[in-house]
Formats: C-alpha cells, sequence, structure tokens
C-alpha cells in the first residue's frame, strides 16, 4: 500500500501577519489584533500577536487589559474578520492546484493529503515547497508547512519550528523523533492528563508507549487508545474534504462579560443574543440540533456546563433560547450569588438537512408562524446585512450591559 | 496610531489588468496620491459586495478605503499613522 503524505499548513501568527502585510511599518513591532468592538476600552480578548509581541508573553486568548499590562506601548488594533476568511479563501485556493483532498481544520490550519498527487510536483517535499512559496510570494504571508504520514504526526512536525518552518517526518524516523518528546506534544494532551501522566512516571512519549493500553483506555475510555496510538505515531484518521461537510459536529457562541454579571434579565438578553448567532449559522448551512448546552463561567473560580436535548430538530432561535434559559434560570438559582464572566451556548446532535434531507414534523405546523418569522427575517439580513434587523429586547440588554465594566457583547 | 472613521470620500480609479485599481482620494478638502496598494479583500453586507483596500499615501500613512457596490459609493474606513512606530 502506498504510503500517505501529508501536508499541515499552519499560518504564522495569522492576523497579526496580514495586518502586517497591509501596513508596512507594523513590521517587527508589537501588534496585537483583538476580538473587541472597542479597542480603546480593555474589553475583549487576544486573537493574534505578531512574534515581537510574543516576547512580552501575550498570546492568543490573552485578556486585552493583561495584554496591556504587559506591553504598554504595543500596537493593538481591532480584528477584521472578513479579511482574514478572504485570505484563508485564496490559501486554500493555493492549496486545490496540489490536491482535491484538503481539510480546513480551523481559519489559520489546513490538512493536505497528497498521496496520489505528490508525484506530479517530484515529491510531497517539492509540493510543501511550492504551496509555502506561492503563499508568501501571491499573499505576502508567513507559513509554516509540516509533512508526515498522517495528520497527527504532520501537525506536530509544524511545530517543531516557527514562523516560516519546513519540517519533514518520515515514517521511518517516527520513533526516534518521537521518543525523546514530552507528552504535552501531542495533539489533544493538556494541561490536566500532562499531569495526571507525569504522576505515573510518564515524561515523554517514549514512556507513554510504554504504558499498557488497557491502562489507559480504564484511564480514559477511547482517548485512552488515541494516547496509546499517537505515542507510537500511528493516526488513520482521514483528510475530510471541505469547511462546512461532515466535519461540523457543534454549534456554538460565547461572550464575556467582563468583570461578571448578575443580573437574569441582562444575562437572558446576551443568552438570546447568542442564540441567535447559533440558530443563524445553522439555518445558513442547513444545519438542526437536539441538544443544546450552557456553559458559565464564574470567575476564575469555577466554570460549569448544562445539556438538554429536546424531542424534536430545531434550527429556530426561540426554541434553542427557551432551552437555554431554563437551563441559565435554574443555575443562577444555585449560584445566584457568584457573578457570571462568561456565558455561551452550543448546539450538538446535528442533522444536515442538506445532505440527509429534511423530514417534516409535528412541530413544523405548530411552529409555522414562528418559522415563517425566522425565513422572512433570515431574507432581510441576506439582502441588507446582519445589523438591519435586531429584536428589541437585545437592544435594551446592550444597552444595560454597557453599564458593566469591562463586558462584551457581540 | 490607528484612526477608526467611516466618511464618504472621493476616489479616482482606473481599471488595470481587468481589476479596480484606486490612485487617488479627496479627504476633509485634502488630495491624497496612492503610492501603492498594500491589501485588499472582498466581503458582503447583504447581497451587496463591498471592495476594501488598504493603500499607502503619499504622506507615508496607510488609508483602508471601501467601495460599497450596494450605493457606488466610496468610504475612509481606518488611518493608520506612523506616529509614534515610525
Amino acid at each position: 500500500m502506498r504510503e500517505r503524505q501529508i501536508i499541515h499548513l499552519d499560518m504564522d501568527s495569522y492576523f497579526a501577519s496580514i495586518e502586517q502585510k497591509d501596513v508596512s511599518f507594523y513590521r517587527g513591532k508589537p501588534l496585537i489584533v483583538c476580538h473587541t468592538d472597542d479597542v480603546s476600552s480593555n474589553r475583549g480578548v487576544v486573537s493574534s500577536a505578531s512574534y515581537s509581541a510574543r516576547e512580552y508573553g501575550i498570546r492568543a486568548g490573552t485578556s486585552t487589559l493583561e495584554a496591556k499590562r504587559l506591553c504598554p506601548k504595543g500596537i493593538y488594533i481591532k480584528g477584521n474578520y472578513s479579511k482574514y476568511l478572504y485570505n484563508t479563501r485564496k490559501i486554500v485556493e493555493i492549496c486545490r492546484e496540489y490536491s482535491d483532498l484538503i481539510e480546513i481544520f480551523s481559519i489559520d490550519e489546513i490538512f493536505i493529503d497528497v498521496t496520489f498527487t505528490h508525484g506530479f510536483f517530484d515529491s510531497s517535499i517539492n509540493t510543501g515547497k511550492k504551496i509555502q512559496n506561492t503563499i508568501r510570494n501571491n499573499l505576502g504571508l508567513p507559513v509554516t508547512i509540516g509533512i508526515g504520514p498522517n495528520k497527527l504526526v504532520a501537525k506536530m512536525a509544524t511545530e517543531f519550528k516557527k514562523p516560516n518552518g519546513f519540517t519533514v517526518i518520515r515514517k521511518k524516523d517516527l520513533p526516534n523523533i518521537l521518543a525523546p518528546l514530552p507528552v504535552r506534544k501531542i495533539v489533544g494532551v493538556g494541561r490536566k492528563t500532562e499531569s495526571y501522566l507525569n504522576s505515573i512516571g510518564v515524561a515523554t512519549i517514549e514512556d507513554l508507549s510504554k504504558v499498557p493500553v488497557e491502562i489507559l483506555k480504564r484511564k480514559y475510555g477511547v482517548l485512552g487508545l488515541f494516547l496509546h496510538q499517537a505515542s507510537l505515531g500511528i493516526d488513520h484518521s482521514p483528510v475530510i474534504p471541505g469547511e462546512n461537510g461532515l466535519g461540523v459536529k457543534s454549534f456554538g457562541h460565547s461572550s464575556s462579560l467582563g468583570n461578571g454579571c448578575k443580573d437574569l434579565s441582562v444575562l437572558k438578553a446576551v443568552l438570546l443574543s447568542l442564540c441567535e448567532g447559533v440558530t443563524r449559522r445553522m439555518r445558513k448551512e442547513g444545519y438542526r440540533g437536539k441538544t443544546i448546552t450552557l456553559g458559565l463561567c464564574f470567575g476564575r473560580m469555577f466554570s460549569i456546563s448544562r445539556s438538554c436535548s429536546i424531542k424534536e430538530l430545531t434550527d429556530i432561535t426561540n426554541r434553542v433560547y427557551s432551552v437555554a434559559a431554563r437551563l441559565l434560570e435554574k443555575e443562577t438559582q444555585v449560584f445566584g450569588n457568584y457573578s457570571i464572566t462568561l456565558i455561551g451556548v452550543s448546539v450538538t446532535g446535528l442533522v444536515n438537512d442538506k445532505l440527509e434531507g429534511r423530514q417534516f414534523s409535528i412541530f413544523d405546523l405548530l411552529e409555522k408562524r414562528e418559522i415563517d418569522l425566522t425565513r422572512t427575517v433570515d431574507l432581510i439580513r441576506d439582502k441588507y446585512g446582519e445589523g438591519i434587523i435586531v429584536r428589541g429586547s437585545i437592544l435594551n440588554g446592550k444597552k444595560q450591559f454597557c453599564g458593566v465594566p469591562g463586558a462584551e457583547i457581540r | 496610531m490607528v484612526f477608526e472613521t467611516k466618511e464618504t470620500i472621493s476616489v479616482s480609479a482606473v481599471f488595470e489588468n481587468y481589476k479596480l485599481k484606486p490612485t487617488a482620494f479627496v479627504w476633509n478638502g485634502k488630495k491624497y496620491k496612492i503610492l501603492a496598494i498594500s491589501g485588499f479583500f472582498r466581503d458582503r453586507k447583504g447581497k451587496y459586495y463591498r471592495y476594501h483596500y488598504a493603500v499607502r499615501a503619499q504622506d507615508g500613512n496607510v488609508y483602508e478605503i471601501c467601495l460599497s457596490t450596494e450605493n457606488m459609493s466610496w468610504n475612509l474606513i481606518r488611518v493608520h499613522s506612523q506616529g509614534d512606530f515610525g
């Protein structure tokens, strides 16, 4: 059987690099792209930091407040996600010249399966180099390339050298390269898993490969088998073409509430706005879901998530909101004394109507008015843009929310 | 320093190699000659396309300008001035 050749493409500090390409005098400076409504405030989080900014300890996910403390002289700008998406589409167009098996893993990461096409370009290494050079020359953006016999190894390869890195890990070299690496280098191993593994004497990937798979399975279930295989560099997962196709498992939105909020009416307004965003995306992409999950963070103390499944699949804002609001009411009764600093909602248990066909149910008749109204509002938004029509209760909530220090509502 | 705004501006542009290329604009009564286009992207507002350009003007600053096909008007969106960074 032909050995798989997978290229992993990881854009280097992507959003910041795009801004530095557009504005030449930002190059080499600590540039911080923020996810916020107002960059002059301390609200929101960092979505991308240039390599110069990273020297100050600023990373994606750092709060804007903390970033400004770490680097007061940095250049802070508001992110423009339409611009970043446009660039990602251009990168995908370039990748399509080399293979039709392209998986858009995230806005700045792409997997390309060149097993059957690398021969046209001499080798997978040449293919990778051509892709890297074309992106650099045509779009002016730095990119790191990793090549391996599967997705796991290719992704690990990109971690070896950044920015503008190019690393190839061949199957025969796998044991020597992986063995001395810390377990944290395996994709999916976070702080908690690492500390558990360290506590049982597993520090390196070689150590992990010697742990009997039964022990890992007992502790982590399916993830245990994954860890065992990952320690040996085995990964059979295919490159799944498309960005919105089979890979979608959930739709979710969350919003930071700055210093926190206890007011249920304000929280409900934020929740409604989030449900609106989630269901709008679901409808656009033809998905309906059954399980609604509410996520809440209480300061830095603790976070909880609560789920509820409904009988019928839905993509209707009010249906999702009514379930999420009920969960919220229940939790605020229990944790009423604590301020909520982050609220999120997601929908899982998805079915794609475009792929699987839509089955009509009795709820479609019962909720006909609601469905018709939603469809009409969607048509208006398709024609005139998202902000053209907004629920009064969300506007009211936004107004109240502006009073919450350090808050952000999208 | 970044300055955000949304002001309608006058722009002169040419078609070159099947692409629209802004060459100069007038903002607050002052004419700015465009030396280079450093960035471009296209997005949509509803069904209307918007064409965004990052342009470097003679004064050294970078201006983000946008052509909206909704009313065929040009807007100035952001000004990146060299300020302390130059």
